[in-house]
């Protein structure tokens, strides 16, 4: 797969596992991966949402033990620093979504500097998610 | 993450050159596989002892 793009709605800690995974994987292989974080999920490109990041809902309970076991599987278990070894790849593009970074109040100064920056939805579906070899929704 | 670390780990050898795979997760056995083919790399050699997988791969010399 040459290219990958990903759409990133959900931001409890254990949703947004699989697509920074996805992403780590293929981007491990040389896939390019550009990811679009919207609605809740743009706060996972703020240092502070990243960190903040939790499990909720009926596996609230379980998140020490979820984060020891993503330990063990060989990623870290915050989510900031996973964005931090995707980056390491040098093959993964994070973009924040500006009606969600709108609505939920991110903006330049507070992404991460792991971002690419903030982009409309139209530009990313046109010119990322329509040109990828493939596309993913989470 | 034994696809990630195989893939970084690859990264830093010469074609020709053998690497070897020391997993417990039992989807390298699909994966490791699959990847060879994608990658050129070709797969020697594959042991199972208890829960640990071994798995020798030959990176894939691209020189002319």
């Amino acid at each position: 797969m040459k290219s990958l793009a990903i759409v990133v709605r959900d931001d409890g800690y254990d949703k947004i596992l699989t697509p920074l995974a996805f992403a780590y994987l293929q981007a491990a292989e040389g896939t390019q991966v550009d990811m679009l974080f919207v609605n809740w999920a743009v706060k996972a490109l703020t240092e502070e949402g990243a960190r903040g990041l939790r499990i909720d809902g009926q596996h609230a309970g379980q998140d020490a033990w979820i984060r020891r076991q993503v330990a063990k599987a060989g990623l870290p278990p915050d989510i900031y620093d996973i964005i931090k070894a995707l980056k390491t790849t040098g093959h993964v593009h994070l973009y924040a979504c500006s009606l969600a970074s709108a609505i939920f109040g991110v903006d330049e100064d507070s992404l991460i500097l792991e971002a690419e920056g903030i982009v409309g939805a139209s530009w990313f579906l046109n010119e990322k998610a329509a040109n990828a070899e493939h596309s993913q929704y989470f | 993450m034994p696809m990630v670390e195989t893939n970084q780990a690859i990264k830093g050898m010469k074609g020709g050159e053998v690497l070897e795979i020391i997993a417990t997760d039992p989807a390298t056995k699909m994966d490791i596989p699959s990847w060879c083919r994608r990658t050129g790399n070709t797969l020697i050699e594959h042991e199972e002892d208890d829960k640990t997988l071994r798995y020798y791969v030959r990176k894939v010399d691209r020189a002319p």
